[in-house]
């Protein structure tokens, strides 16, 4: 019988079978942590839910080839990872500009309605510019991060994976992983050192 | 262990990739190390920064699209069902006779219009006589008959052989 308590392993196995019901239960249960994967990797809120459409889709046609021995965590982000990276490979346009312009949109409501819950008194103009600004800057700097890189940094910052589940989503060894992982911070180390002196 | 051989190894420390022993060495090294320290810091520091960075939720018909992306997908592929659609798209000389109809229609249309009758076309007993159809070239005079001007010519005309 199948219910929202069923693991992810078993709902593949039925939507295998062409279960709907089982695939709906899958969504819901999946589909914030990768379309967040996707945002933080892609900065643009729109083609994320594409992609993440996208990752369901293959997922939908891709279950018949499914093993439930693999975790079906890392057999997603796997699908994920690929779709991100390629779809970085094919764009050729800036996504950082665009992105941090929809972030301004975004960022404001949130900061009131931290305010709100803590009881605590609003943050002053000078600050709230300051965080946002600082905001900003982490964010164009992970957006400039190598594809691989960036990708092992979402996986493991943001979506808490091991390192030897990261490199089975992106297809290498866990040497690799850790590689990525050190350049990356490095990397945003750099970048960001500057700014918070 | 040297310092550079520890730095290296940093973000595997404060992942927690690092098997017990080399854990454990770290945090020895790290307690006597104040530019290890320092480092090991720096790197908290970045990695806590990406906590800014917002998390956004699915849009409320996120799954309603899906559906309909997977309905789109068990129909048939694109292209059979626009070449269907070309099937059904007349041929020239198909094209052509529809056309030829059109015309023939719309001239019996438009005399069943004007004309009155179903059977718009004159019988033999029915042509006018040349008579008749020379009177309608009048059309063409400059001053037509049941016009203004030519009442107007005629008025002044009789007026001019009354007071002659």
């Amino acid at each position: 019988m199948i219910d929202e308590s069923t693991p992810s392993e078993e709902l593949m196995v039925a939507v295998a079978n062409g279960d709907k019901f089982a695939f709906e239960i899958l969504v819901s249960r999946h589909q914030t942590r990768i379309l967040n994967a996707v945002y933080r990797f892609i900065g643009d809120r729109t083609e994320a839910e594409d992609i993440t459409q996208e990752v369901f889709l293959r997922i939908w046609r891709a279950a018949k080839r499914y093993r439930p021995t693999a975790k079906f965590t890392t057999w997603a982000y796997r699908i994920t990872a690929n779709l991100c990276i390629n779809q970085l490979k094919s764009a050729n346009r800036k996504r950082i500009f665009s992105f941090l312009q929809r972030s301004d949109e975004q960022s404001a409501p949130q900061e009131e309605a931290a305010s709100d819950v803590y009881g605590q008194t609003a943050p002053s103009p000078e600050s709230l510019l300051l965080a946002e600004e600082e905001r900003r800057r982490i964010w164009a700097a992970v957006q400039s991060l190598p594809a691989k890189q960036r990708m092992a940094v979402v996986l493991k910052r943001y979506e808490g994976l091991s390192y030897s589940e990261i490199a089975e989503s992106l297809g290498c060894s866990v040497s690799a992983v850790d590689s990525l992982l050190v350049r990356a911070k490095r990397s945003l180390r750099k970048k960001l050192a500057g700014h918070r002196e | 262990m040297n310092c550079n051989r520890i730095q290296k190894r940093l973000s595997a420390y404060q992942d927690g990739e690092l098997i017990a022993e080399d854990q454990a060495r770290i945090r020895t090294h790290l307690k006597e190390c104040p530019a290890c320290r320092q480092e090991l810091t720096e790197l908290e520091g970045v990695w806590e920064g990406l906590d800014s960075l917002a998390e956004i939720e699915p849009e409320p018909q996120f799954y309603g699209k899906l559906q309909k992306r997977l309905k789109e997908e068990h129909a048939p592929p694109f292209l059979p069902r626009l070449q269907s659609a070309f099937y059904l798209l007349p041929t020239p000389k198909f094209l052509f006779a529809c056309l030829l109809v059109g015309l023939l229609l719309g001239t019996y249309m438009g005399n069943v219009l004007v004309g009155n009758t179903l059977w718009p076309f004159p019988h033999h007993d029915q042509v006018r006589a040349p008579e008749v159809t020379l009177a309608a070239l009048d059309a063409f005079d400059p001053m037509p008959p049941g016009t203004l001007a030519r009442g107007y010519v005629q008025l002044t005309s009789y007026g001019a052989d009354v007071q002659r």
